[in-house]
């Protein structure tokens, strides 16, 4: 990454940017990476078969139900 | 008006599908440890699944399914006992950042700072700087002033910039504002 690469966050209008890195840039910036590297993931398949199983079990429900 | 309730069902689990990356994101990042976390998540589906009915559609899945997490999160709290705070210290014990080069910080020195500032301001900073929602929505989700949600933020982002060495003291309060907007001014 070049030092001279600014930080252009939207959050971050007051700083003047000359500034590359503000501590509040880079704050905003290790948010954002702590948040991707999660997302990145995608939703872990425990809860994909909890929603199925909820589906399910609803839709039995109503089904005995008439 | 007749509403295909097997339609609303739909769009609720495609709409909660669509929600959970970033409401799992959340709680890891106020948790820390990823099976308490994960715990919790599958708590909270399970309690908006069958809440599903006080969900108005159209509206903020993410803010409601956030504000569920939280309530679930400090309801078990309450009656465990446990302390939310880092009790054991191995997160905090960790944390020895040097003053360094600015962005070139860490994310795991970004994380261990994180988990040393108190509960409702890693919650704050995160529900505004990361999950993106407005002050507005925050304040609604944590049940406070709008003015005590930017208060907890300023102090959090104040907190970790001298936790990780990147203070930077140009840029704090309407003083750094103005001399931005001069020197904008000065160029022209």
């Amino acid at each position: 990454m070049s030092m001279f690469q600014s930080d252009q966050d939207p959050s971050d209008k007051g700083t003047s940017p000359t500034v590359p890195d503000s501590g509040r840039a880079v704050i905003s910036r290790k948010l954002r990476e702590l948040y991707d590297a999660v997302q990145d993931e995608g939703i872990p398949d425990k809860f994909l078969d909890l929603l199925e199983k909820l589906d399910e079990a609803e839709n039995n429900a109503k089904a005995s139900r008439g | 008006m007749a509403t295909d309730p097997s339609k609303n069902e739909y769009n609720f689990k495609r709409e909660m599908l669509a929600a959970l990356p970033n409401l799992r994101a959340f709680a890891i990042s106020l948790i820390r440890s990823r099976d308490r976390a994960d715990d919790l998540v599958q708590d909270t589906i399970m309690k908006a699944w069958a809440k599903q009915e006080s969900y108005q559609p159209g509206t903020n899945m993410r803010a409601w399914l956030v504000t569920i997490l939280r309530n679930e999160f400090y309801s078990q709290i309450r009656k465990s006992g446990r302390e939310v705070q880092d009790t054991d210290g191995a997160y905090t014990s960790r944390l020895s950042v040097p003053p360094e080069q600015h962005g070139s910080v860490d994310l795991a020195d970004f994380k261990t700072a994180l988990a040393k500032l108190p509960e409702d301001q890693r919650e704050a900073i995160l529900l505004i700087g990361a999950s993106g929602f407005a002050y507005e929505e925050a304040a609604e989700i944590c049940g406070c002033p709008v003015g005590t949600i930017k208060s907890r933020v300023s102090r959090a982002r104040l907190r970790l910039q001298e936790l990780l060495g990147i203070e930077d003291e140009n840029e704090f309060g309407p003083d750094a504002q103005m001399t931005a907007v001069t020197a904008a001014a000065a160029v022209r």
